[in-house]
């Protein structure tokens, strides 16, 4: 067995946790310190941006897995919107509390994706491009026809907050609870992730024909991939409704589903379900948020600039994908991991 | 009496709506047939070549409304395909030949980046083509009792000429046979001395030709937004698909057939649920990918380990 200079593993387990070295270690809470600490040192915008990357991120979390079984999906803004609509009418109408809100949207939305896994069987490649797009449109399209009687066709949501306790969460709680439900759900996927299930996720995105013939069943391993990914996609989708407290069918635009697909998966890092997904996800929605601060600094002078907002961030998201295509297929992720390699044993590396 | 001649105009009016579908779905088919590349810019493409027709026509070049779209049409068409050639050789080019992830991907910020030029330039209010009350009155043309807006005899004499132009180009012309033989079989038609690179770049110019003369007809029906972009995806991808990924006639057939099944199903099924017949298209596709994924002409993918 033949290890790169500087790793000293010596048996699988060790090869496979997640924390090796005391430096992961150290990383790891002083991550978490900060994290929990944010809301005493900085602003309601800070606090709000890290819980909007947090309810993308779980659904890209899934999209990263789907998209690493060979199943690329150009539907999830739509499967976030089914979370969303669902969690508005389940927490204002039927006023249930915020945890079986969140496990209701996701078990119904997984129910609705795992549909997709039957045609999956027979439609593969640039045909399930097609597939996606269709789901993408019919359900952006039933959305709309649901909320066609509400003004601004806009739904709301109720106040967050738990029936055990009996009032609703300050900014700072619900951030807390945002932040714990993230760090369950990310360590869910990373371990599905060692698992024989995700090795036989995987395996089915390598090459679907030569799994079956390898023992692993087509139809029950996508009929999984699509089950978590929606189940993530529902979580996130009410997640961000109790986020922004309204949702309209504007939110889960087509070109949503793009942006995820392209800045979330690709250029975060395809394969690294935790890691390349959050990143991803910060910066589409960090790219996102600059630019419109940036706009609205100059908006007063230049009154141009102001209505051509959305014009920039989607030029400057497609030339990021370009560019990560090109120079870098495998994300920033990768692109830290050289870096990471480079300083592993730093001035005689081999 | 009155019944028959509405039932009519809808198939009259479909059929003609059919042939702009189909013209975006034939670019999109020569594309695919070519580089074997799906191309889900096609929406974007679409909207770009309408800005363009509108930013040249704005010009008044010529002062007679007719000559000067003409006009402003040959030249977008020209700046198009400038754009044709940037495409492919910055964005495309790059990744040719790589997993269909990455082709996709690359369409994608294709799309983007054209979606993003044109707020930039134009913003998202509505315009419209200049002199467009001249050469489109809004009163339909009447015959009998049967009554045909406008802008639906451009969109039929268009169409006929891109497929008439095509069809010549395609079965009478080295040039056509050159690209045939090359979305055959792509090495052994650059071992006999076709150049690759030029037939891609000449592929990419003819889907945005296309794309820019149905944006023109688009813009002119419903006005130029940026939900043009999404009339052009959602009606491309099935006129493609209903008659074979790879079938150039069949997406005649299929945008035809699409046209048809949108403005009659659409207009009957409106009274019961309405607004449904922005939803006929999709669920049209989603009805083709589950019972006939290849479409009626298609050809069929043989799986091997």
């Amino acid at each position: 067995m033949s290890l790169p200079c500087g790793e000293t593993k010596e048996s699988y387990q060790k090869d496979m946790s997640f924390i090796q070295k005391r430096f992961h270690w150290v990383s790891l809470v002083l991550l978490l310190i900060v994290l929990f600490t944010l809301p005493f040192y900085s602003g309601v915008f800070i606090v709000g941006l890290f819980m909007a990357i947090m309810s993308f991120g779980i659904v890209i979390m899934g999209l990263n897995m789907l998209t690493e079984a060979g199943l690329f999906s150009v539907s999830h803004a739509a499967f976030m919107g089914i979370g969303a609509f669902l969690g508005s009418y389940l927490s204002l109408q039927l006023k249930m509390p915020f945890i079986l809100v969140i496990l209701i949207c996701g078990l119904v939305t997984s129910a609705v994706v795992t549909m997709l896994a039957f045609p999956a069987l027979r439609i593969k490649v640039w045909y399930l491009l097609f597939l996606t797009t269709a789901t993408q449109f019919t359900i952006e399209w039933v959305l709309n026809y649901l909320t066609r009687d509400i003004p601004g066709s806009c739904m709301y949501y109720a106040k967050m907050g738990s029936y055990t306790i009996g009032r609703s969460f300050t900014l700072t709680e619900k951030y807390w609870i945002f932040l714990i439900l993230t760090i369950v759900f990310g360590y869910l996927i990373a371990h599905i992730a060692r698992t024989p299930l995700g090795k036989a996720i995987v395996m089915i995105g390598e090459r679907d024909y030569a799994a079956e013939v390898q023992g692993i069943n087509q139809l029950k391993y996508k009929a999984i991939a699509f089950a978590i990914s929606g189940f993530y996609a529902g979580v996130g989708g009410a997640m961000w409704g109790y986020y922004t407290g309204m949702v309209t069918p504007e939110h889960f635009h087509y070109l949503v589903s793009w942006e995820m697909l392209g800045v979330g998966v690709i250029v975060g890092g395809l394969g690294s379900y935790v890691w390349g997904s959050l990143l991803g996800t910060t910066i589409m929605i960090g790219v996102h948020q600059g630019i419109m601060a940036l706009i609205s600094m100059y908006a007063a002078k230049i009154p141009w600039i102001a209505a051509t907002a959305f014009g920039f961030t989607a030029i400057f998201y497609g030339l990021v994908i370009a560019g990560v295509l090109i120079g870098e297929p495998h994300g920033m992720v990768a692109l830290l991991k050289k870096i990471k390699r480079f300083f592993n044993l730093f001035p005689f590396s081999y | 009496m009155e019944e028959v001649f509405r039932i009519i105009e809808v198939i009259m009016i479909g059929l003609s709506a059919g042939t702009i579908y189909a013209v975006m779905g034939v670019g999109f088919v020569l594309l695919y047939r070519l580089l074997r590349l799906v191309n889900i810019a096609v929406g974007d493409m679409v909207l770009i070549g309408a800005y363009l027709v509108m930013a040249v026509g704005e010009l008044w070049l010529v002062p007679d409304p007719v000559i000067n779209i003409i006009l402003a049409v040959i030249i977008a068409c020209g700046i198009a395909s400038i754009i044709a050639v940037l495409t492919d050789r910055l964005l495309i080019r790059p990744v040719y030949g790589q997993s269909v992830l990455t082709l996709i991907m690359m369409t994608v910020a294709l799309g983007m980046i054209l979606r993003g030029i044109c707020i930039v330039i134009w913003g998202t209010t509505l315009r419209t083509l200049p002199g467009q009350h001249v050469i489109w009155p809004p009163r339909p043309i009447e015959i009998g009792p049967i009554k045909y807006p406008y802008p639906y005899v451009w969109s039929v004499t268009g169409s006929i000429l891109v497929f008439g132009v095509l069809l010549y180009m395609f079965r009478k012309t080295i040039f056509g046979f050159a690209m045939r033989a090359l979305s055959l079989d792509p090495e052994a038609a650059s071992a006999h001395g076709i150049s690759m690179s030029k037939m891609y770049i000449y592929g990419w110019i003819i889907a945005y030709v296309t794309a820019t003369l149905a944006g023109l007809i688009l813009g002119a029906i419903n006005g130029i937004n940026i939900i043009i972009s999404d009339l052009g995806l959602s009606r491309a991808l099935p006129a493609a698909l209903i008659g074979g990924l790879d079938s150039p006639g069949g997406a005649l057939v299929g945008g035809l057939i699409l046209g048809l099944i949108e403005h009659t199903l659409g207009t009957y099924l409106n009274m019961f649920i309405p607004g449904v017949r922005e939803a006929v298209p999709y669920l049209v596709l989603l009805a083709v990918l589950i019972v006939k994924p290849y479409g009626l002409w298609g050809t069929v993918r043989i799986e091997r380990v």
